[in-house]
């Protein structure tokens, strides 16, 4: 065992030893092995498909494996499904919560095993319990309030507290920070580290290279469905990482940004939604990427919902400089403006539809002769967009459900691309993206800047927002409060003004 | 998962059912053959142009509901209202001669606005006003019903013959066949052009599948339903048409089971109730499934009380395939 | 073309057999397959069927007044070769086309229970005199009344069918309420008829609408109902009500259960007709017309008899005890 020569602070919980598991065509998993302790935080790091799922779901009993063993301090246990994951102490929260989402935070902390006095339950104890356990966690919601009025983050604490109601001693993450914004994930990490404290284990499994280096002890990198190594991560540098889960250096990642901005593509001129955007205003350049940062919740997203028609809005805006009043997405989309929504498959995506529908939804009218839609025009407009983007399918009548998020991304840029898109927002462009396909990503908006198409990128992920943006507003409460040039941007100087330092003169 | 060779493998044991998956219309075909050659061993009648023309005869009113219906569930939605708006349209067409002199002609376009503004109210309840399809449609239901029977509880029989050219007959060989037969089919192809190869058909499939992202793609939702729901209701008033030509009455008693047998022939097609999947050609299959039963099982000597079990079991089956093939995607 | 012409040459080869064959194919088509009722007339053909060597082919509505159902089942059954076709109408005028379809087709075409509007759509009628059932049981009640003023209340089968106006106007005619054409399908009243209500024929429908009957007006003492299910639904709403001793039932079918009714008290008079009767007739035109090709034609009356545990003086009638024996039955 590799990992066995880390010291942790706690005896060691949980020993998976070369797990292998097989699905038919596919070996998903093949000789992994990972070891976590008491009071220790785990992290599983890997690209989309390297197996981290499947590794998780054999743990959690979710799946049954083909190879390997599974010790429980020590012993050999057999997990033959979730009854016998809980039975011996480990918990699973994965992205989609499994909440009620009509039930009442004490209704699901103790879902499915509420104290009972005689026949009745006994609600006063679960009602104390639950508060007992979220005050645990610090989270100040009620017991009683429906999950459904919740925020993810807020549910995400309810998931948690419903573990440790299960006498949790080892608990599994799967990509919590996905769902969460910037200012949320401060809340989550001190959460895992007071779990860490109380001496349950954590795995945690993550994208961001920036969490495991905050959060984690230790880190097992699997790449392709194999193990690849277990580190300290104290003995490492996020290159280091980077290079083991990708097989490449992480400043390949953000290509160099070398184009001249042009001339003035958009310009907004007190853009303003009641309760969310108080007066704001700004301008984006042809060729020109621009960041928004914030924090969840500052009013980025509404801004560019507004800019694309998508919700009620007061503004002067113009569009290369003539009036541009969207009053629907339709127009917006007439005047080459197009949004790749934050949440791709709620709002972007048609799942059970094929790659060519999905592709060629808002150019349908350019493929179309006579009222018919001309198979022919059609496909090739798609195979064209499959090859220049590089989109992984089998064929153009691949349903998209079945598809990785990274693949899915390239479809919805294809969408936009085949209309003539000459301002592209992105909400969000590379959540829940592995690092290969968001180095694509980044290669695509790159190109299409030279191509003289101006980018708004909305983004939680500084790094992402340092490394491509060319001019960055930071926004809070609504308003924009300061604008920074590409050379003067720093992680501190956005979180500054995105937190609520002194206010800068807006640009 | 990031490359499509490792996306999530399925268990071996639906991977039969998840090809069917990939093209769901071969699943209702087969049954209709299977049935077909079951039955034409079992009855030396069955197999005859008279018999088949029988059959279609028997499906062309469900069949023409289907078409409406099959529209409405391709977006996500579901009609209740559609045998009782055919009903409303039928006696309308019928009793506004019969009762009130009009010209047939003028009739018919009476009876077709009542379908027009029943399926515009269906639409727009439901876009702008926000209710679910089946609320909506339980509620236009019983307005159309009672619509009905305050126009008339009497059958009308005295149809101008006009209206009953679709119950006329031509020949092919020795076998006739009925103008309403070859209108619904026509209709049918008409439906299949139309979300096969226009905007029109890609956007009811977009709105159907998931209504928020048609709407940030560009597509007017709001007017795609209420289209929708319109064009739906015209069906069902040619439906009512159809249904004149064939039974020769304005029947104020007919259309109440419209609603569950129209939905019969969409799911034995192989068409999601939760829309966005589906194909039209697959209602016009479902619709000859049960007629063909129906006809087979009559031509055995078995009642009517198994006639409708069996229909009952093939629904099952064909939601069950539907929703193995579709598990976990 | 090529499939066309091998279905036709099929067709042909397979008509051509059935000249040759010696089994006539008689077609039943009821209302519905769930009314005792019909069960009755069922089993009265299907013996007769099996006595005379023919093959019966069933049929019927998914409801009471579905009358595509009884179109479908009768274009199947010509098609499967039926002789003749015996038919109980749900809805009388609609079905008249298709009727004379299988007509022009060759078919000897009789209507059980229930005539057509108009009658001459069929070739011949076994029926029971619906107007008369009614007229007995109001003559009856209104000599079981013995002078108390009525209060009535009416539960009837569903507007616009002829059987149901017939049986409700005999009632009223029998009481001396109302004067009625015996043919008409539109219900007269009186103002002694305090509260009338569609059943459909149907337990839990008769039931509710007794309910609301009673809700409107707790006077009421005289109940006249469709069927025997309509009635046995009043009774439930009724003896809910505490009034079982206050109020008369009467009814028309005279079916097992529901002479067991006149037994129990439940139902004071029910008119008692024949299904089996009909339908075994009816078997018997249908093979006659096929070895002789001779029509059976107009109206055959196949008998009502009042059935009452308490008779009245002037009103011919029979106990509960001859209804028993006789429910529903020929012989």
């Amino acid at each position: 065992m590799r990992a066995a020569t880390a010291e942790g602070p706690g005896k060691v919980l949980l020993e998976m030893k070369g797990i292998g598991k097989t699905f038919p065509g596919v070996k998903a998993l093949q000789g992994v092995s990972l070891t976590v302790r008491e009071g220790q935080v785990h992290a599983l790091l890997g690209e989309n498909g390297a197996g981290k799922s499947t590794l998780i779901k054999i743990l959690s009993g979710a799946y049954a494996k083909d190879e390997g063993e599974i010790l429980w301090e020590g012993k050999p246990v057999a997990i033959r499904g979730p009854e016998d994951a809980q039975a011996l102490g480990i918990s699973t929260i994965y992205q989609e919560f499994n909440l009620g989402r009509q039930l009442t935070v004490a209704e699901n902390i103790f879902l499915g095993q509420l104290p009972r006095k005689g026949f009745r339950v006994d609600w006063k104890t679960a009602r104390a319990r639950s508060r007992e356990l979220l005050d645990r966690l610090g989270a100040r919601i009620s017991v009683d309030a429906k999950v459904e009025r919740l925020s993810v983050a807020e549910q995400q604490l309810v998931e948690i507290a419903k573990a440790l109601n299960r006498k949790t001693r080892l608990l599994v993450m799967d990509e919590p920070s996905a769902v969460l914004g910037e200012g949320d994930l401060e809340r989550l990490f001190e959460v895992v580290r007071s779990l860490q404290q109380q001496g349950i284990g954590i795995v945690y499994i993550s994208h961001r290279l920036v969490e495991i280096f905050a959060l984690a002890d230790e880190v097992t990198v699997l790449k392709d469905g194999r193990y690849v190594a277990t580190k300290r991560v104290a003995d490492v540098q996020m290159d280091d990482l980077v290079r083991l889960m990708i097989g490449r250096d992480l400043k390949d990642v953000y290509p160099r940004r070398a184009t001249p901005a042009g001339p003035v593509l958009l310009e907004v001129k007190n853009l303003r939604r009641p309760k969310l955007v108080h007066d704001v205003s700004f301008h984006v350049r042809a060729g020109e990427i621009v960041g928004f940062s914030g924090i969840t919740g500052s009013g980025r997203t509404e801004v560019v919902r507004a800019v694309f028609g998508a919700d009620p809005h007061t503004a002067e805006m113009t569009m290369e400089g003539r009036p541009y009043r969207p009053r629907s997405p339709k127009d917006a989309i007439r005047s080459g403006v197009a949004l790749v929504t934050e949440d791709r498959k709620g709002q972007g995506l048609f799942l059970k539809l094929n790659v060519a529908v999905n592709t060629t939804i808002s150019a349908i009218r350019s493929v179309t002769r006579g009222g018919v839609i001309r198979r022919a025009k059609e496909s090739a407009l798609v195979e064209k967009m499959i090859r220049d983007l590089r989109i992984k399918t089998p064929s153009a009548r691949f349903l998209v459900v079945n598809m990785s998020g990274g693949n899915q991304q390239k479809v919805i840029l294809a969408r936009w691309l085949s209309v003539h898109t000459k301002l592209l927002i992105m909400d969000e462009p590379t959540r829940g993206i592995d690092v290969g396909s968001k180095a694509e990503i980044y290669q695509i908006m790159d190109e299409l800047t030279k191509r003289g198409v101006g980018i708004i990128m909305i983004s939680s992920e500084l790094p992402e927002v340092l490394g491509m943006s060319d001019r960055i507003y930071v926004m809070r409460e609504g308003t924009i409060v300061g604008e920074l040039a590409r050379g003067a941007a720093s992680e501190e100087a956005i979180m500054k003004y995105a937190v609520g330092g002194e206010l800068a003169a807006a640009g | 998962m990031s490359t499509v060779a490792t996306t999530s493998p399925a268990p071996p044991r639906t991977d039969f059912l998840r090809s069917l998956g990939s093209f769901p219309i071969l699943g209702p075909v087969a049954a209709l053959i299977l049935a077909c050659i079951f039955f034409a061993t079992q009855s030396d009648r069955f197999l005859s142009g008279a018999n088949f023309s029988l059959i279609l005869q028997q499906v062309v009113v469900v069949g023409t509901l289907a078409i409406g219906q099959t529209l409405v569930i391709l977006t996500g939605g579901i009609d209740l209202s559609n045998g009782m708006i055919m009903a409303l349209s039928s006696v309308l067409m019928t009793g506004l001669y019969a009762n009130s002199g009009m010209d047939p002609y003028l009739a018919v376009l009476v009876g077709m606005a009542v379908c027009v503004a029943f399926g515009v109210v269906n639409g727009w309840l439901h876009t702008f006003i926000g209710l679910p399809p089946f609320i909506v449609t339980l509620g236009t239901y019983s307005i159309a019903y009672s619509l009905v029977r305050i126009y008339t509880t009497a059958t009308i029989t005295d149809v101008p013959p006009a209206l009953n050219f679709f119950g006329d007959t031509f020949r092919i060989g020795s076998t006739a066949i009925t103008y309403g037969t070859v209108a619904m089919i026509v209709l049918y192809v008409i439906a299949w052009f139309v979300l096969r190869s226009t905007p029109a058909g890609r956007a009811v499939y977009a709105v159907g599948d998931n209504p928020e992202a048609a709407r940030l793609a560009g597509i007017h939702t709001g007017r795609v339903l209420i289209a929708v729901y319109t064009i739906a209701a015209i069906s069902y008033g040619i439906a009512g048409l159809l249904l004149v030509g064939r039974m020769g009455v304005g029947d104020p008693n007919t259309g109440q089971n419209g609603n569950l047998e129209s939905i019969t022939a969409v799911v034995l097609g192989g068409t999601s109730l939760l829309g966005g999947r589906g194909y039209i050609m697959g209602t016009l299959v479902g619709a000859l499934i049960v007629g063909v039963f129906r006809n087979g099982l009559q031509l055995m000597g078995i009642g009517s009380n198994y006639q409708v079990l069996i229909t009952g079991v093939l629904v099952i089956l064909a939601a069950s395939v539907d929703y193995l093939s579709h598990r976990g995607k | 073309m090529k499939l066309q012409r091998a279905l036709v040459a099929a067709a042909a080869a397979v008509l051509a057999g059935e000249a040759l064959a010696a089994d006539v194919t008689v077609g039943l088509i009821t209302k519905t397959e769930s009314n005792p009722f019909f069960v009755k007339m069922k089993e009265g053909a299907s013996q007769e069927a099996k006595r005379q060597g023919a093959k019966l082919l069933t049929g019927a509505g998914a409801k009471d007044g579905d009358n595509e159902g009884q179109v479908t089942a009768l274009e199947n059954m010509i098609n499967a070769g039926a002789k003749g076709i015996l038919i109980t109408p749900s809805d009388t005028k609609a079905i008249v086309p298709a009727l004379q379809r299988a007509r022009q087709q060759g078919a000897l075409v009789i209507a059980l229970d229930t005539a057509t509007e108009p009658q001459s759509a069929v070739d011949a009628l076994f029926a029971t005199d619906n107007f008369k059932a009614g007229v007995l049981i109001g003559q009856w009640a209104k000599a079981a009344m013995a002078g108390k003023k009525p209060v009535i209340a009416t539960l009837d089968l569903q507007p616009g069918i002829t059987v149901g106006a017939q049986r409700h106007n005999g009632f009223l005619q029998g009481m001396g309420l109302a004067k009625a054409d015996p043919n008409s399908s539109n219900l007269v009243t009186a103002p002694q008829v305090v509260c009338s209500q569609d059943t459909h024929g149907d337990q839990a429908e008769g039931q509710a609408a007794m309910e609301n009957c009673l809700s409107k007006n707790p006077d009421i003492n005289l109940v006249y109902t469709i069927n025997e299910p309509a009635a046995f639904g009043a009774y439930t709403a009724i003896r809910a009500a505490g009034k079982e001793k206050d109020i008369l039932i009467v009814s028309v079918d005279g079916g097992c259960r529901g002479v067991q009714g006149v037994v129990d008290g439940k139902i004071a008079a029910t008119s008692q007709q024949y299904p089996l009767k009909m339908a075994t007739m009816g078997v018997q035109a249908v093979v006659d017309y096929a070895k002789s090709g001779k029509k059976v034609s107009g109206y055959t009356d196949t008998g009502v008899t009042l059935i009452t545990d308490k008779a009245q003086p002037g009103v011919p009638s029979k106990d509960s005890k001859f209804g028993m024996a006789n429910c529903w039955g020929t012989k």
